[in-house]
């Protein structure tokens, strides 16, 4: 029997895989492998030495702590919005629509300097509060909730607009109340892209770096987070150290995301593709 | 025949509430919640921006604005565009054809590999150049002898982007693609078009919108990177400073004014950006049959 | 141009979509592919089409080999269930694409094609749609273009997938009595999936009913009613009523009624009778010996003829007749009568294979 080509009705199969394998590999695969193989040229006795070292650990954990903190919030204010977005009209709605994409826009740089100016004792904000914000963890806080604005609403307002009212509508006709339908009818449908906003927002603010440091006051040990450390390692060519510190910051990223993204597919279907 | 009679209806003071919604008040009270939160993380600093950049006068403004330093850094952010914007281009597209046209195993992988940049701090993102191309990098002494000089340098910037800027276009197209499916081009196929011809006129205006809007946000993204370029930039004045870097340098030396300055062009970006995402949001809407 | 397929296969994962089918489908004629989803029938198509590649077999265009060939050089016109209409041109740009995208070297000049493009809306009665775009369109308006669209590169073949799935009865009846004027005025060798059986049974000249990936039974759509193969074919066009039971003296006896048993059947076998509503006589006297007697429990008047239920009293079961309007009105029949039944017609199938 004639061996049989494999044909694809549609073309160039080969050629788009192919470019986008090498492309991803050259510019991302390689490089990240970089931090890994520098970091085992260390051996594990250095490796710990290094990340053992108070300063990183404190870095490390501030970093963790306040995105996790700030995520958590943007969590439960981005459901809200979503919310408020989808189901309810008021005056000047779309205008608040648009500026949430505001974070994601805006260069990190110029979201640092305007929080770090606001957040000062003599900022329009600082003045009135009653605690340290700007060069404190709170303000730490405060520009990674800012960054992560966007995540978690724009994952959870497709879904909301998708949502088929005739579930609650069966809810409600059975008679449960309305916390009880929003609990456990619409809630566990936004769920997954709850946890996905959250897992997003948690990742870029465990790395962010031009919105934080203006506003963090970069005391070693008290407000330095990990992005900056890595920073000034480089300039000390200290690259062992930096590198190190990258590899942890990425082996705990990657587990994270894998870890929600597990949670994500345990609560949802496949989102599977659809033909027209 | 008996007359029919008929029940008027009795005028009711309160009205049914509908059931699949919350009662007004609670409706207030969300909407009061979310504006403020709004209104503090988003509306003051916006305004903050504008305001501190002003405070000298506007003769300050602009003298900050066409100040040379100030136009090289402009100047360096435009070119970084002009080169990366069209190979995310390609890069997207190519990603998004093979992702949605095909079946193949494995597209989960290659679907977290194109997300792997988000999950990646952009300091991370330059220090890995700076392990590859510095001079104390792997390749640092095959780039002397070459006399290449890469981190320090436009090359290093642009990688650094690149990287960076990976996913947008993609996973904008990505969606919008598979919601179009393959039927148009394989019907394409059976009248008997080539390849690039099917590509050009049935594939290309259908993603059209799509592939705006993933370029615009790449582009905002691009011109906004500030921590992945800090590393690998060197950040010679006037050579290799990009305007982010640039704000950071005047704000450091407490040119407050100035800084704002540059900010509040950028910010103006943000904004037209926003602005034209959304028209173009419900244009791309149309290209998925939702009219 | 007769298309003879042979030995064809094809896997989806796991799932055997298509299982060895081998077929020809004569020049010129019109042939439908009729079965329940997930029968194979559209993949079949689709394979014809050199859309999707078999694992195994062959496709042979008249005497030539075209199981490699791909879509794009196999000259066929496709028609897709959602018609697949480019959304982005005109009408007008939707039916040229296909000359238009052929190769400077032997493109029709625009003029030319502008003729051409202009005799098929004249053909399909869509003239005055030319500027409109796809979505202007209603949805038996979009079907037309699809086909003049596939029509316009002159195939040597026209392929339809569910062609008239999409859209509502009255459409429907009349876009089949417009593809029957159109297949005797262009004479295509055409082949179009459909699960629905009217409609196979009102446009075909040929049926091949398909079921889980094999043939069931090809005929005219005389043939495949009046003298269904299988037990599938049986139920899956129109309706029928089964006796089971197993066999005693030669024949099936199932209360009063009676089966006569091919020879070849052995006794004590079981089988199951299949009789068509409309061979379930009625009188209303036992003037047969193998009679049973029903209670007349429904009266549904359907357009000529009239579907009567009844409840069999022997068995408490369920059966449908089918009188024409005068039998009916002949017989008086109310609801609530007692009357007699027998099958005047009817054939037997040994049920090991066949799953209710």
């Amino acid at each position: 029997m004639a061996k049989r080509k494999i044909k694809n009705v549609l073309p160039g199969f080969g050629i788009s895989l192919g470019f986008v394998l090498a492309y991803a590999s050259l510019l991302v695969i390689i490089p990240l492998l970089m931090v890994f193989i520098n970091s085992s040229q260390m051996g594990w006795g250095g490796l710990l030495a290094t990340v053992g070292d108070s300063r990183v650990l404190a870095a490390l954990r501030l970093s963790f702590l306040t995105a996790l903190f700030a995520a958590a919030v943007n969590g439960l204010f981005g459901l809200l919005l979503a919310w408020v977005l989808v189901r309810y009209s008021f005056p000047g709605k779309q205008i608040i629509n648009g500026l949430v994409d505001l974070p994601f826009a805006l260069p990190t740089a110029v979201a640092g300097i305007v929080l770090a100016t606001l957040y000062s004792k003599e900022g329009w904000i600082g003045q009135f509060l009653p605690f340290k914000a700007a060069f404190s963890e709170i303000g730490i806080v405060i520009a990674l909730i800012f960054i992560g604005v966007p995540f978690v609403v724009r994952m959870v307002q497709p879904v909301l607009e998708e949502l088929d009212p005739q579930m609650e509508e069966a809810a409600a006709s059975l008679g449960a109340s309305r916390i009880r339908t929003i609990g456990k009818v619409i809630f566990p449908e936004l769920l997954p892209s709850l946890l996905a906003g959250f897992g997003l927002a948690f990742a870029r603010a465990v790395g962010e770096y031009g919105s934080v440091i203006f506003i963090a006051g970069n005391m070693p040990y008290k407000t330095e987070i990990a992005p900056l450390l890595i920073m000034t390692k480089l300039e000390q060519y200290d690259y062992q150290g930096a590198t190190a510190i990258a590899a942890v910051m990425l082996i705990i990223s990657f587990a994270i995301l894998l870890v929600i993204n597990i949670l994500q597919q345990r609560f949802a279907g496949r989102i599977t593709e659809k033909g027209v | 025949m008996e007359a029919v009679q008929v029940i008027e209806p009795s005028s009711t003071e309160k009205k049914i509430q509908k059931l699949t919604t919350e009662p007004k008040w609670v409706q207030a009270i969300l909407i009061a919640i979310v504006v403020l939160f709004i209104g503090l993380f988003l509306i003051i600093p916006l305004i903050a921006i504008f305001t501190e950049a002003f405070a000298k006068g506007a003769d300050v403004y602009f003298a900050a604005i066409v100040e040379p330093d100030a136009l090289a850094a402009i100047r360096l952010t435009m070119i970084v565009l002009a080169i990366s914007l069209p190979i995310n281009i390609v890069f997207g597209v190519a990603a998004a054809w093979a992702i949605s046209k095909f079946r193949f195993k494995g597209k989960n992988i290659l679907l977290a590999l194109i997300d792997l940049p988000f999950a990646v701090s952009p300091v991370i993102a330059g220090l890995v150049f700076i392990l590859l191309f510095s001079s104390h990098g792997l390749l640092g002494p095959l780039l002397e002898s070459y006399d290449l000089q890469i981190v320090f340098a436009l090359p290093g910037i642009v990688l650094a982007t690149l990287f960076v800027t990976m996913p947008f276009i993609a996973k904008e197209l990505i969606p919008v693609m598979q919601a179009q499916g393959s039927e148009e081009e394989e019907a394409a196929r059976t009248l008997g078009a080539s390849g690039w011809y099917m590509f050009r006129h049935v594939t290309l205006p259908n993603i059209k919108w799509g592939l705006v809007y993933g370029a615009i946000l790449c582009s905002a993204r691009t011109i906004g990177e500030f921590g992945a370029v800090s590393v690998v930039s060197g950040h010679i004045r006037g050579m290799t400073n990009t305007l982010p870097l640039h704000i950071e340098i005047l704000y450091n030396e407490y040119q407050f004014s100035a800084a704002f300055a540059a900010a509040s062009l950028m910010s103006l970006i943000a904004v037209a950006t926003i602005i034209i995402q959304h028209i173009l949001h419900w244009k791309k809407g149309a290209d998925l049959g939702r009219e | 141009m007769g298309i003879a397929i042979q030995n064809i296969s094809k896997q989806f994962g796991g799932f055997q979509a298509v299982n060895d089918i081998s077929l020809d489908i004569p020049t010129g004629k019109l042939v439908a592919l009729l079965g329940p989803s997930g029968s194979g029938k559209t993949s079949l198509l689709r394979i014809i089409a050199g859309l999707d590649q078999a694992d195994k077999g062959a496709v042979y265009f008249d005497e030539q080999d075209v199981t490699t060939t791909g879509a794009k050089e196999r000259n066929i016109g496709f028609v897709f269930q959602h018609y697949a209409l480019f959304r982005h041109m005109t009408v007008f740009e939707n039916i040229a694409f296909g000359l238009r995208a052929r190769p400077k070297k032997i493109r029709p000049s625009k003029a030319e094609i502008s003729t051409r493009v202009e005799e098929l809306l004249a053909l399909v009665k869509l003239e005055a749609f030319a500027d409109r775009y796809p979505m202007q369109l209603s949805g038996g308006q979009r079907q037309r273009v699809a086909l003049a669209r596939a029509i316009l590169v002159e195939p040597r073949v026209l392929l339809l997938d569910e062609p008239f799935g999409a859209l509502d009865a009255k459409v429907r009846k009349e876009l089949r009595k417009w593809l029957r004027k159109l297949h005797r005025d262009i004479e295509v060798t055409s082949v179009f999936v459909t699960h629905d059986q009217e409609e196979a049974l009102d446009v075909a000249d040929l049926i091949v009913i398909m079921n889980q990936g094999r043939i069931e039974q090809i005929g005219t759509p005389r043939e495949v009613y009046d003298h269904p193969a299988t037990p599938f074919v049986y139920e899956f066009l129109g309706s029928v009523n089964l006796f089971k039971g197993r066999i005693n003296e030669g024949k099936l006896k199932d209360g009063f009624l009676e089966f006569e048993a091919p020879d070849h059947l052995s006794s004590d076998q079981e089988v199951i009778s299949y009789v068509r509503p409309h061979h379930l006589a009625i009188e209303r006297e036992a003037k047969y010996s193998d009679m049973i007697m029903v209670e007349i429990t429904h009266i549904q008047p359907v357009g000529p003829s009239v579907q009567i239920e009844v409840l069999r009293k022997d068995r408490n079961t369920f059966l449908e007749a089918e009188l024409s309007r005068d039998q009916y009105e002949l017989l008086d029949l109310k609801i609530g009568d007692y009357v007699f039944v027998r099958a005047n017609q009817f054939q037997l199938f040994v049920p090991e294979d066949y799953m209710i």
